[in-house]
């Protein structure tokens, strides 16, 4: 039998040959001294592999990139200046329901139509969770998620 | 929130909680560097590619599904993202040599003070061995080394049969084997 390559022990090491080839590698391997070799190097190379791991990422380099994506980490596909039909898809409300919180909107005229800023929208929601659940519990604690019927979170405040 | 799920995280982030994407970063970032770091073999580069990753990720909030592999998402954009500069450097070389100049790789920044103080010599070795390695095999070794994937994962992520990802695989080890007899036949 020729010395197999080396890619062919690879594959040998890896269980990827399949019998009766498998025993013949192993018998050829046990007399030849060359082919001995060739598994000692790659056995060397498999545990040098096994021993690498991620290195962190350079403390510049991290500060770079999250100063550039700061900016763009706010922006999650919505506008920063929101209609008020965009404010009903983000809030999941209809019409009829937007209409009952409008007035109470943080919103703003521009040129006659009403606007919204996202980023103060966010602000408003997250007040309006605040005085929800203390509303509910007495205190000041829970974080109902944004955009569900309020009716869903009986049951998780029930006990409180 | 390290309790939350990337995808979790992911929904998190689309209502609006800037903290979820924070978290994101923080749990993948390093991944994403590695993976460009092996790919590219350059720090500026694999830079832009972890910023580019990661902002591609805002451009395009809707191209996710949360279903549970997120990893796999984000680097199958850092993916993309290095295919694009090899791609660019091949067009400048062609470029180049068309006008009968010759193509000239800039030099990488200095390594980074953990690669200066990298003291295993095999470590350090084997690391500049798989830097060497063709392209589609480094791929395929940093993700079973970095990301300790499994051969079908591969599969999936660089969409490419199995069997081939297998014999990328045992090439790649075949290849680092020869070059490090030859290496320490030497000394």
């Amino acid at each position: 039998m020729t010395c197999p390559t080396t890619e062919a022990w690879a594959a040998w090491l890896d269980g990827a040959v399949p019998s009766p080839g498998r025993e013949e590698l192993a018998q050829h391997a046990a007399h030849c001294p060359l082919c001995q070799a060739t598994l000692q190097s790659l056995r060397q190379v498999d545990s040098s592999l096994a021993r690498l791991r991620p290195q962190p990422v350079p403390a510049d380099v991290l500060m770079r990139v999250r100063q550039s994506l700061s900016p763009a980490a706010g922006h999650t596909g919505w506008p920063q200046i929101m209609t008020l039909e965009e404010v009903g898809r983000f809030m999941q409300l209809d019409d009829r329901q937007l209409d009952e919180i409008v007035e109470d909107l943080p919103a703003f005229e521009l040129a006659g139509q009403i606007r919204v800023r996202y980023a103060r929208l966010l602000e408003w929601i997250a007040q309006r969770e605040r005085e929800f659940t203390h509303q509910r519990t007495g205190s000041w604690v829970g974080r109902p998620t944004i955009g569900r019927d309020a009716s869903s979170y009986s049951l998780k405040f029930e006990s409180a | 929130m390290a309790e939350l799920t990337d995808d979790d995280l992911w929904r998190l982030y689309r209502q609006g909680e800037v903290e979820a994407f924070e978290a994101l970063f923080c749990r993948h970032h390093t991944a994403v560097y590695q993976f460009a770091r092996t790919i590219l073999g350059r720090a500026d580069q694999s830079e832009d590619v972890l910023q580019e990753t990661f902002l591609a990720l805002t451009r395009h909030a809707d191209g996710y599904q949360p279903r549970g592999n997120f990893r796999g998402f984000i680097l199958r954009i850092a993916r993309n993202q290095c295919l694009n500069r090899i791609a660019a450097r091949k067009a400048q070389r062609l470029a180049l040599s068309q006008t009968g100049l010759e193509w000239i790789e800039p030099d990488s920044p200095e390594p980074h003070p953990p690669e200066l103080a990298e003291r295993n010599e095999d470590l350090a070795w084997i690391k500049a061995a798989v830097n060497e390695l063709p392209h589609d095999q480094r791929q395929a070794i940093a993700l079973l080394v970095y990301e300790q994937m499994s051969y079908p994962q591969i599969a999936e992520l660089l969409e490419i049969p199995l069997g081939t990802v297998k014999n990328l695989i045992h090439r790649a080890r075949a290849r680092l084997a020869e070059q490090w007899r030859r290496t320490h036949q030497e000394k």
